[in-house]
């Protein structure tokens, strides 16, 4: 078979540029590269500052990290400390300073203590599940978890009076807390800061396939800076960032013979609306930055999420249709969330979160505290397990 | 390593946990300092290919006791992997087994620093997928049988396997000490 020299040329030419375009496009995947980095870093002692924005709220952990067993944490929210904790191997100690904020940080304290009557068991003063996960409480169900060995009422008083309490063998069994519903986003935030290096892994797995992650390239046929909500890195001084690919919105069912099942599956996952990237300095993670947001979706000029959302069923009204992004993102979110819930899928979350890393390698001070008062912490909190990222 | 290699370590301390006979009143454990001896009537056969690995004398104030392991599962003639194996009992005052710690010695065509080496046995003990602990410098790979959390750790040509029942509540003291002593 003869080949014409022009298409001889055509040939070569595109596989000269086959993989310049690939470049340009920003496509090489570096999943597995980002995930020895984080690797790299979880194998050092730390300190983690983790910060969350959301629903009108900021919510900061600082967590100093010996080792998976022996770690430090404090919990604060617009600018109120919650709670501190010290893990020490198999001892474990907890502090509420605020005995007023022990009923935002733990419902399981503040409908059983004695003296404030009973609320019921399991109960929550933050109402549902997914309105305490939406807001960032923990959820009705992680408290209930408490429920499997309730504290004892001189726990909840020592508790109480604001000082630490100690439990020589309150860190639990050596596995992670099994419970019947989900650990979402938001459930416990301290667990959140703890894990935020899993989560980015886990995200890297839910996205699957070539091309999960990418190195930041301004130059890239696909990228466009009004969609890049965080800086540029600093190449100069080494720094390097990740990005996890954003996934496209799936096909569009429409509206005429098809299923209302299908027309649901044209709806976005909160993915969809998700900017992660990860910013590495000699090979480690320094920074984390996470930001759901559906306004910033809506500048998509290929998106069509009113249309989605009419497809599968729910009237938008005139009023969002032509109102301004924030009206429509507000409305998207609430109708995804429930839509999500009604469906057992995780909820959408808008936030912007942050974890800083720093001391990596360096020793952190995780002793337990003197002078605390000494008592069961069982049903208290429970998390189990929570550092297995290595 | 094969697979018939780590079930047999996993039988063995399965075994003895199952085995372990109620709770008797008897004198309490050898006091902490004491030294890790055989246990009456279990001394080691001399056919046995006997491990001196360092091991803690005590793991959370409860001495260790060597355990006979001749003539049962864990003959290393039945185990091509292994050159030496060696296993320790953990004994509450009222004689209840808590936990069992195992030390084996691989032969030279079995190299434990290689991923895939350890891949092999930590995915095969315990009824679980191994998590990864960072405890100290040491990686601690962590599983769960009926009733149990298995650790697993290497040391050059050495690996560890601390079973301990969950109804103990101080396994990461245990762990802790048995690291330490394992350096």
């Amino acid at each position: 078979m003869r080949v014409s020299r022009t298409a001889f040329a055509t040939i070569v030419a595109s596989l000269l540029l086959a993989p310049i375009l690939q470049g340009c496009a920003g496509r090489e995947d570096r999943t597995n590269e980002l995930r020895a980095i984080i690797a790299r870093t979880v194998s050092q002692s730390r300190h983690y500052r983790y910060s969350e924005a959301y629903a009108g709220h900021t919510a900061v952990v600082e967590a100093s990290i010996q080792d998976d067993l022996r770690y430090k944490t404090s919990y604060s929210r617009d600018g109120h400390l919650l709670s501190e904790e010290v893990i020490v191997d198999d001892a474990r100690a907890l502090r509420i300073p605020d005995p007023a904020a022990a009923d935002r940080v733990a419902p399981s304290i503040a409908v059983t203590r004695p003296g404030l009557g009973s609320v019921g068991a399991g109960a929550s003063p933050t109402g549902t599940a997914s309105q305490a996960s939406t807001i960032g409480l923990p959820a009705p169900e992680a408290a209930g978890a408490a429920a499997e060995s309730r504290p004892g009422a001189q726990t909840l008083d020592l508790i109480h009076s604001g000082g630490w309490v100690l439990d020589a063998a309150g860190a639990g069994r050596l596995q992670r807390k099994h419970t019947a519903k989900r650990e979402e986003l938001g459930d416990d935030q301290v667990r959140d800061a703890l894990n935020a290096l899993r989560y980015v892994d886990d995200s890297m797995t839910q996205l699957g396939g070539t091309g999960a992650v990418v190195l930041y390239n301004p130059e890239a046929i696909n990228y466009r800076a009004d969609l890049d909500p965080f800086p540029r890195p600093k190449t100069a001084a080494g720094e390097l960032r990740y990005d996890l690919r954003q996934p496209g919105l799936a096909p569009r069912a429409g509206g005429a013979g098809t299923s209302e099942a299908q027309r649901e599956q044209g709806l976005p996952g909160p993915a969809y609306f998700r900017s992660l990237s990860v910013y590495v300095r000699r090979g480690l993670v320094e920074r984390v930055v996470e930001s759901v947001s559906v306004e910033r979706a809506l500048k998509n000029p290929d998106q069509d999420l009113l249309a989605r959302i009419q497809d599968a069923g729910t009237q938008v009204p005139a009023s969002v249709k032509t109102g301004a992004p924030s009206v429509q993102a507000a409305f998207i979110a609430r109708t995804l969330i429930a839509q999500q819930l009604r469906r057992n899928q995780s909820p959408l979350r808008v936030h912007e979160l942050q974890l800083v890393v720093s001391g990596l390698g360096a020793a952190q001070d995780v002793t337990l505290p003197d002078g605390a008062a000494k008592a069961s912490l069982a049903g208290v909190l429970p998390r189990g397990l929570v550092l297995d990222q290595g | 390593m094969s697979r018939t290699t780590s079930l047999l370590l996993l039988l063995l301390a399965a075994g003895m946990m199952a085995a372990s006979p109620a709770p008797t009143p008897t004198p309490p454990a050898v006091a902490p300092g004491a030294s890790a001896t055989p246990s009456a009537g279990s001394a080691p056969a001399k056919h046995c290919a006997h491990l001196d690995a360092p091991v803690p004398k005590t793991l959370a104030d409860f001495a260790l006791s060597e355990e006979s392991v001749c003539g049962s599962l864990s003959q290393t003639q039945r185990v091509p992997a292994v050159s030496a194996l060696t296993l320790y009992s953990v004994r509450r005052a009222d004689q209840l087994l808590i936990a069992t710690l195992e030390v084996g010695r691989l032969k030279p065509a079995f190299d434990p620093s290689s991923s895939a080496v350890r891949g092999t046995i930590t995915a095969q003990v315990g009824d679980t997928s191994p998590e990864r602990l960072k405890v100290g410098n040491t990686i601690v790979y962590v599983s769960q049988a009926r009733g149990l959390s298995v650790l697993t750790w290497f040391r050059k040509r050495d690996f560890y396997v601390l079973a301990v029942r969950d109804i103990f509540d101080r396994p990461r003291t245990m762990l802790r000490e048995a690291l330490a002593a394992s350096q």
